[in-house]
C-alpha cells in the first residue's frame, strides 16, 4: 500500500511539470513568475534549502529537554 | 425592537454569571452566550455607538465598519467552536477566564479610540494568562509568568505611545498613524502580540503548556488583534510587510526543527501572521483584503489544528512526534479533520488557505516586492513540509506501543464543522469575499496556472520530504530560540540584584540606621556631641574608646530631656489654644 501511494505520488509529481507548460501564465510580474516549471523548482530547491537550513540552526540551538532545569 | 450592544459586554457580563449555572445547564448557558454574541453581531451596523464621555474624551465601545466586522464575525464564530470544544472542561475558573478574554478580544476589535483599545488590551493578557496556568504544572506556572511579563512589558510600551500621541494630536480617536515616537511605541506595543521577531518567544513558550483547550483559545485571539490592530493604524507600512516576510519564514524553519506538536504548531502562528501582516503591510486593497482574508480562513484551520492536537493529547496523553504514530485508525475524525487542516493550511485546491495565500502573494508581487515574494513562497514549501511532518509521524508512522479512543462528541463535532468551514470556503471563496474590509476587490484564484503551480511545488516538495524523511524526523531535543538571550540577560539582572545592588542596599541601610542612631541619641543628650563626633572622624575613630551606645545608655545623663520638654510643650499648647481662639472669634464675627 505505501509503496504504491510512493510510486502514484512520483507519477504525479513527474505528471506536474508538463502541466506547467500547458496550464500557460496568468498575472506574472516577475520574470520568474512567466516560467513553466517556476513553483516546481521552488519546492524541490526550497525544501533542499530549508533542510540545509534546520540541519544549520539545529547544529547550535539543539540541547537535552532539561536545559533550562 | 432590542439595540444591539457591543458585543464584549455580552460575554464578560455573561462570564460572571457561568458560577451560577451548575451540572448539566452550564454547558447550554455557555452556548447560548456565544450563539446571542453571532445574533447580536449580525444585528450591528456600521456607524458608532456606545460612546462615552470621559475626562473630556469621547471613549467608543463600539465602532462598526467592514474591517471591525470582518473580524468580529470570524472571532465569534472560533469562539462558539472553542466553547462547544471545552464543553467537557468543568473548570469554572476557566471558563469564566476564556469567556473574558473572548470577550475582551471582541472589545478591542470594536474599540473606536485608543484608551478603550488599551483597556481590553490589557484585559485580555491578564485572563488569557490564566488559560496556562490553569494546567497547574510547574512548567505551566514559570510560562505564564514569562507570558504576563511579556504582555505588561508590551503594554507598557502601547500606553507610552498613545499618552505620546494624545499629547501631540489631542485625539484618543483610533486610526492611521503618521511616524514619530508615538507611532514607534504603538507599533511595539501591537508588534508584542503580533509576535514580530524577535518579540515571539511568548508564543511558542506559552501556547504549548496552555491546557488542552485553553491553547484553543489562546491560538485563536492575541495574535489576531495585533494583525487587525496594525490593518487599523499601520496599513502600507513598509517595515511591518517585511517583518511578515521574516516572521514567515522564520516560524517555518524552527516549526520543521519541533518535537512537541504543540509546539510546531505554535511556530506556524507566527508564520501564518507574517503572512497576515505582508498583506497588511503592502496596504494595497488586494492586500488589506489578503491579510484579513488569511486572518479569517488562519483561524478556521488553526483553531482547528489545535483542537486535533488538543484531542490526541487528550485521548493519549502525549504530545511528542517521538511518542506518538499510529494513530489514524483509532481516532478517524481526528486523522482527517487534522488532514483538512493541514492541506488548508499548506493552500492545497479547494481548501481555504489555497484562497487567501494566493491573495496575499499576488499583492506583494503586485506592489514589485522581488524578496518578499520569494520569501513567502519559501515559506509556503516549509508551511507544507512541516504539516506533512506532523501529519505522518502523527498519524501514519507505525507504533504499536500507543493505544487510543476517538475523542468525546463534542470535540468531534467542534473538529467537523471547522474542518467544514475550511472546505467551504475553499470551494465558495465568494463567501469569505463578501465580509471583506475592500468589497470593490474581485479577486480570481482558481486560474488555471496556479492550481498547477500549486500542485508542482506539493508533489516536488513531497518527494524531497519521502526523499530525506529521515532529516525531517523529530528529535528529542529542545531548539533554542532568542528567549535564551532573554533568560540570559535576565539571570544577569537576578545576579545583579541579588549580589552587588543588595550589598548596596545593605551598606546604605547601615549606613542611615547608624546616622538615625546618632541623631537618636543627640535628641536625648545634645551634650554628647563631642563624644560622638571623634568617634565618626578618621583621627577620633581609633581614639574613641566608647561606642556610641555606650555614650547614649550611660546612666548620669548630663542632659535632661524633660527639662525642656516640658515648656516647649506648654509653648505649643499655648499657641494652639491661641490659635483656636483666634479662629472661633473670627469665625462668629464673620456669621454675624
Amino acid at each position: 500500500m505505501k509503496d504504491k501511494l510512493k510510486k502514484l505520488f512520483i507519477v504525479f509529481a513527474i505528471l506536474s511539470i508538463p502541466a506547467g507548460f500547458l496550464a500557460g501564465d496568468n498575472h506574472g510580474v516577475f520574470w520568474w513568475h512567466h516560467m513553466p516549471l517556476m513553483d516546481a523548482i521552488v519546492g524541490g530547491v526550497g525544501a533542499v534549502f530549508l533542510l540545509l537550513i534546520i540541519k544549520f540552526v539545529a547544529s547550535f540551538t539543539s540541547k537535552k529537554e532539561d536545559f533550562y532545569d | 425592537m432590542i439595540e444591539p450592544v457591543p458585543p464584549a459586554f455580552l460575554l464578560i457580563l455573561g462570564a460572571l454569571l457561568i458560577p451560577l449555572f451548575r451540572g448539566r445547564t452550564r454547558p447550554f448557558y455557555l452556548l447560548l452566550i456565544s450563539l446571542l454574541v453571532l445574533i447580536n453581531l449580525s444585528l450591528l451596523e456600521a456607524g458608532t455607538g456606545w460612546v462615552i464621555h470621559f475626562l473630556g474624551y469621547d471613549l467608543i465601545f463600539a465602532r462598526v465598519d467592514r474591517l471591525s466586522l470582518a473580524v468580529g464575525y470570524i472571532f465569534a464564530v472560533i469562539g462558539f467552536l472553542a466553547i462547544l470544544y471545552s464543553l467537557q472542561a468543568k473548570n469554572t475558573g476557566e471558563q469564566v477566564a476564556a469567556f473574558l478574554y473572548v470577550g475582551s478580544s471582541l472589545g478591542v476589535v470594536f474599540s473606536g479610540d485608543f484608551l478603550t483599545l488599551f483597556v481590553f488590551w490589557e484585559i485580555m493578557a491578564f485572563t488569557s494568562v490564566f488559560l496556562i496556568w490553569y494546567r497547574r504544572e510547574k512548567e505551566s506556572l514559570d510560562a505564564g509568568f514569562r507570558y504576563l511579563f511579556m504582555h505588561i512589558f508590551g503594554g507598557c510600551c502601547l500606553l507610552t505611545g498613545i499618552i505620546l500621541h494624545v499629547t501631540s494630536t489631542g485625539s484618543l480617536a483610533l486610526g492611521p498613524l503618521e511616524n514619530g515616537w508615538s507611532s514607534f511605541f504603538i507599533l511595539i506595543g501591537f508588534g508584542f502580540n503580533t509576535a514580530f521577531l524577535p518579540l515571539h518567544t511568548w508564543l511558542p513558550d506559552a501556547y504549548p503548556l496552555g491546557t488542552i483547550t485553553g491553547s484553543v483559545f489562546l491560538s485563536v485571539f492575541t495574535t489576531k488583534t495585533g494583525v487587525y490592530a496594525l490593518a487599523r493604524c499601520f496599513s502600507g507600512n513598509e517595515f511591518v510587510a517585511f517583518m511578515g516576510g521574516a516572521m514567515a519564514v522564520y516560524g517555518i524553519v524552527f516549526a520543521l526543527l519541533q518535537n512537541d506538536i504543540r509546539k510546531l504548531i505554535s511556530y506556524h502562528i507566527i508564520s501564518q501572521v507574517g503572512y497576515m501582516i505582508a498583506g497588511i503591510g503592502v496596504g494595497t486593497d488586494l492586500g488589506v483584503n489578503g491579510g484579513i482574508a488569511h486572518l479569517i480562513n488562519n483561524l478556521l484551520y488553526k483553531t482547528l489544528l489545535f483542537m486535533c492536537t488538543g484531542s490526541v493529547i487528550y485521548m493519549t496523553g502525549r504530545s511528542k512526534l517521538t511518542e506518538l504514530g499510529g494513530l489514524a485508525k483509532q481516532m478517524p475524525v481526528t486523522c482527517i479533520t487534522c488532514l483538512v487542516a493541514c492541506l488548508s493550511i499548506s493552500g492545497a485546491p479547494g481548501f481555504n488557505g489555497f484562497v487567501s495565500k494566493a491573495m496575499v502573494i499576488s499583492s506583494v508581487s503586485e506592489s514589485h516586492q522581488p524578496m518578499l515574494d520569494l520569501f513567502l513562497r519559501l515559506a509556503s514549501v516549509g508551511t507544507f513540509l512541516s504539516f506533512a511532518k506532523l501529519s505522518y509521524f502523527t498519524f501514519f508512522e507505525k507504533n504499536e506501543r500507543i493505544q487510543a479512543n476517538e475523542s468525546p462528541w463534542n470535540m468531534q463535532c467542534a473538529m467537523i464543522m471547522a474542518a467544514f468551514l475550511c472546505v467551504l470556503i475553499g470551494v465558495f471563496p465568494s463567501t469569505l469575499f463578501h465580509i471583506l474590509p475592500y468589497a470593490s476587490t474581485n479577486y480570481h484564484a482558481y486560474t488555471p496556472s496556479h492550481i498547477v503551480g500549486v500542485f508542482q511545488l506539493f508533489f516536488v516538495a513531497g518527494l524531497v520530504f519521502m526523499l530525506a524523511k529521515k532529516a525531517f524526523s523529530p528529535h528529542r531535543w529542545i531548539i533554542l530560540d532568542f528567549d535564551y538571550f532573554y533568560r540570559m540577560a535576565f539571570r544577569g539582572i537576578a545576579w545583579l540584584c541579588r549580589g552587588p545592588l543588595n550589598d548596596f542596599r545593605l551598606r546604605t541601610q547601615a549606613a542611615f540606621s547608624r546616622a538615625i542612631s546618632v541623631l537618636v541619641c543627640l535628641s536625648k543628650d545634645p551634650f554628647a556631641l563631642p563624644e560622638i563626633l571623634p568617634k565618626y572622624s578618621q583621627m577620633g575613630r581609633r581614639e574613641a574608646s566608647s561606642s556610641l551606645e555606650a555614650i547614649c545608655n550611660k546612666k548620669e545623663l548630663k542632659y535632661d530631656e524633660n527639662l525642656y520638654r516640658k515648656p516647649m510643650g506648654l509653648g505649643v499648647l499655648l499657641a494652639i489654644l491661641f490659635l483656636f481662639l483666634y479662629g472661633l472669634i473670627y469665625f462668629l464675627s464673620s456669621y454675624h
